[in-house]
């Protein structure tokens, strides 16, 4: 039965067809990326990529394979700090913020901007372990973790 | 026949022939690994079944005919020429060869040596008397005889048939005296002088920081004397259990006649082995078994048992264990996790590499130089002054043994766990982090229980190399004779400076340094095989950890 449901941040009603018109300049804009160029050792990957990702909104990167979806898609929670040899010149504005300046806290970016997989990878713990181990992370864990036992986990 | 040729070929060709050959390498291995075991087994534990008495009359050519008892150990057969050349009055014709017996022949205080070589076709009359008696002493080795009597304080108890059961009633009473005796001076008296060296120890480190006054003395006095009373009160004790001890005698007479006056306190056990039934005889063995397991050695380690060496092995061990997976592991971590993968941390592996292929005396040899005397000597400036000159940790003993082995087994332990780091894949370390755990908390929470069963590995080939080897022991902790365990009643209850006694080292000593090798030989393949099984239940039990590890952290897409 679909009823409205309570989801957070997204409106549905935005998707029906008769709001078919975008209108990209009014939109409030959650991540801004004025010129991104990002290098994996001497080799380009992103080319100057400009754009603004609007807030409260689906936004799909289409493209052919290998053009570099999931490089930008990344560059977005700091995921690609992990391959050695990558290189990030410019900025991607966060509410603001330049993710990418010194002294910026990733592992609390990353809490921030959440990344699903594109391949499921469930860690070889318990049902209920996996969903909370977000919030284990925090000092504030038991009250918070407690809402999630209606998953029924 | 070309059909036959064709299925050869085609046999050939599917490749069988490689499997044939990797069975029967498999099958080889197994099968030399089972016959190590049996040998040892049958060699070692025969030792402890009690063989008949035999009595025979032995006629030397040319000589006086003598009675001889005693347990035929092994017989050989070996070519006429060579006994006599060994100068024995061999007649000249006859067959080529001719067998000699191993004669044990006991009573080491009487005929000076306890095996005998005698020519088994001057042996004659071979009779299993079912009185004849072997009496285990706690010194001077076996005595086979005849009992005569039994006498308390000299006088006769017990004579004829009524003596055995005498005996055994008696030899029960000083079991359970020696039992006392023996915890009286080891417990007992052991606290006591524990007690008196740390007041000793006391008033030299307050000599040393000159606070040593008169209150001061007097209160250290007042500690000696409340000590000293306490072993008046213990000695008095033990003198008397000592008189009980001594009380009952018994007479016996050997084979060739000579009487003997057999004080029961030197008596192990007595027995018949050519009375006793099977089930009498598998008890006995049952008896000695356990006896071999759980008690101290004796006769310059040829006889009694072999606890010492078994606890010192395992309680080395497992200090070993202990310091080496927190360093392994953490090695491991960081030159997979942390460190910049280039030159450096190639060579940095390389070096650990190499460190699992140094001979094991070298590392003895560090352990010495280092451990022993620049770690071991600091820390007796530094910390025990007032023991000065007798060196604290200053010398070999437990802790540096431990520390040694470790790090012989560092290498196995980091290369393991960086498999194991190595097999986790991308995806969970990834997902870990996009929920914004830090790399510690992804390390802690997600990658390192799931390299447990590698790190449980690493600690498997960590105990199998430690154990077994002997060569550095022997530079820096292990003694022939320890006369107490590290691991006792006494504060700091567990005595990491003092010297251990290790089943390796004691098969080295029992085979090689020993003043009697014929008695000591099945000794030797019994402690062998009583190594084996240590280190098998070691492994063993690490394994089942390790499954248990296994079960719970599978990765879920494998």
């Amino acid at each position: 039965m679909q009823h409205q449901a309570h989801t957070h941040g997204i409106d549905i009603t935005a998707l029906g067809r008769d709001k078919q018109s975008l209108d990209l300049a009014g939109e409030t804009v959650a991540i801004q990326v004025p010129g991104l160029n990002l290098y994996y050792g001497d080799k380009q990957a992103l080319f100057d990529v400009k754009l603004n990702i609007p807030k409260q909104r689906v936004t799909a990167f289409i493209g052919p394979s290998g053009c570099g979806k999931s490089t930008l898609l990344r560059t977005f929670n700091r995921m690609n700090d992990l391959v050695d040899g990558c290189r990030v010149e410019g900025e991607i504005n966060l509410d603001g913020r330049n993710i990418y300046r010194k002294g910026e806290d990733v592992a609390e970016l990353r809490r921030r901007v959440g990344m699903v997989f594109q391949k499921p990878n469930p860690f070889p713990k318990s049902i209920y372990e996996n969903v909370v181990m977000a919030c284990a992370s925090r000092a504030s864990t038991r009250s918070a973790c407690s809402t999630k036992r209606w998953s029924g986990a | 026949m070309s059909v036959k040729n064709n299925s050869v070929k085609a046999w050939v060709k599917s490749g069988s022939p490689w499997i044939w050959m990797n069975a029967g390498a498999v099958s080889i291995a197994v099968i030399m690994t089972l016959g190590l075991l049996a040998v040892i087994a049958t060699r070692g534990l025969g030792h402890f079944w009690p063989a008949d008495i035999v009595e025979a009359d032995y006629q030397v050519p040319g000589q006086e005919m003598k009675v001889m008892a005693g347990e035929i150990t092994q017989i050989e057969e070996i070519p006429r020429a060579r006994l006599a050349a060994s100068g024995l009055p061999v007649a000249a014709e006859g067959s080529e060869f001719m067998t000699r017996e191993l004669f044990k022949v006991g009573n080491r205080d009487l005929y000076g040596a306890d095996f005998n070589w005698v020519v088994g076709e001057w042996l004659s009359n071979q009779r299993t008397p079912q009185t004849l008696t072997a009496f285990e002493r706690r010194e001077w080795g076996n005595l086979y005889g005849y009992l005569v009597n039994v006498k308390e304080n000299g006088q006769l108890v017990a004579e004829g048939d009524a003596a055995w059961t005498a005996l055994q009633e008696r030899l029960a009473r000083v079991d359970e005296l020696h039992a006392q005796v023996v915890r009286l001076e080891k417990k007992d008296i052991g606290r006591i002088n524990a007690g008196l060296e740390r007041i000793r120890l006391q008033t030299r480190k307050l000599e040393l920081q000159g606070k040593l006054d008169a209150q001061a003395q007097a209160d250290l006095d007042m500690d000696r004397a409340q000590w000293d009373a306490e072993y008046k009160v213990l000695e008095t004790q033990l003198v008397a259990l000592y008189a009980a001890f001594n009380r009952d005698s018994a007479t016996v007479r050997t084979a060739d006649g000579r009487e003997v006056e057999l004080s029961l306190g030197k008596v192990v056990r007595a027995y018949q082995p050519n009375a006793m039934s099977t089930l009498g005889k598998l008890q006995f063995y049952g008896a000695k078994l356990w006896e071999f397991v759980s008690d101290d050695p004796r006769e310059a380690n040829t006889e009694g048992g072999i606890f010492p060496a078994i606890f010192g092995t395992v309680m080395m061990t497992l200090i070993m264990a202990v310091i080496v997976t927190p360093f392994g592991v953490v090695a491991a971590i960081y030159l997979r996790e942390y460190a910049k993968q280039g030159p450096l941390t190639r060579v940095i592996r390389i070096a650990v590499n190499n460190l699992a292929g140094v001979p094991a005396i070298v590392y003895g040899v560090f352990g010495l130089g280092f451990f022993v005397y620049v770690l071991g000597g600091s820390i007796d400036r530094l910390f025990f002054p007032e023991s000065a000159p007798a060196p604290t940790f200053g010398t070999p003993g437990l802790l540096w043994a431990s520390l040694t082995l470790a790090l012989l087994a560092v290498p196995v332990v980091i290369v393991a766990t960086e498999e194991g780091l190595a097999r986790i894949p991308r995806a969970l370390r990834e997902g870990s982090l996009a929920l914004g755990a830090t790399k510690i908390e992804t390390l802690w929470r997600v990658v390192l229980p799931m390299a447990s069963p590698a790190m449980m590995t690493g600690l498997i080939l960590a105990v199998a190399r430690a154990a077994g080897e002997v060569a550095p022991l022997m530079l820096v902790g292990v003694v022939k004779l320890a006369p107490s365990l590290p691991l006792d009643g006494n504060y700091p209850y567990l005595h990491l400076d003092q010297k251990i006694m290790h089943l390796g080292f004691h098969i080295y000593d029992v085979g090689f340094q020993s003043p009697n090798v014929e008695a000591a030989r099945p000794l030797v393949y019994a402690t062998a095989l009583l190594l084996v099984l240590v280190i098998a239940i070691l492994n063993l039990t690490a394994v089942f950890m390790r499954n248990r590890l296994r079960e719970k952290y599978k990765a879920l897409d494998h």
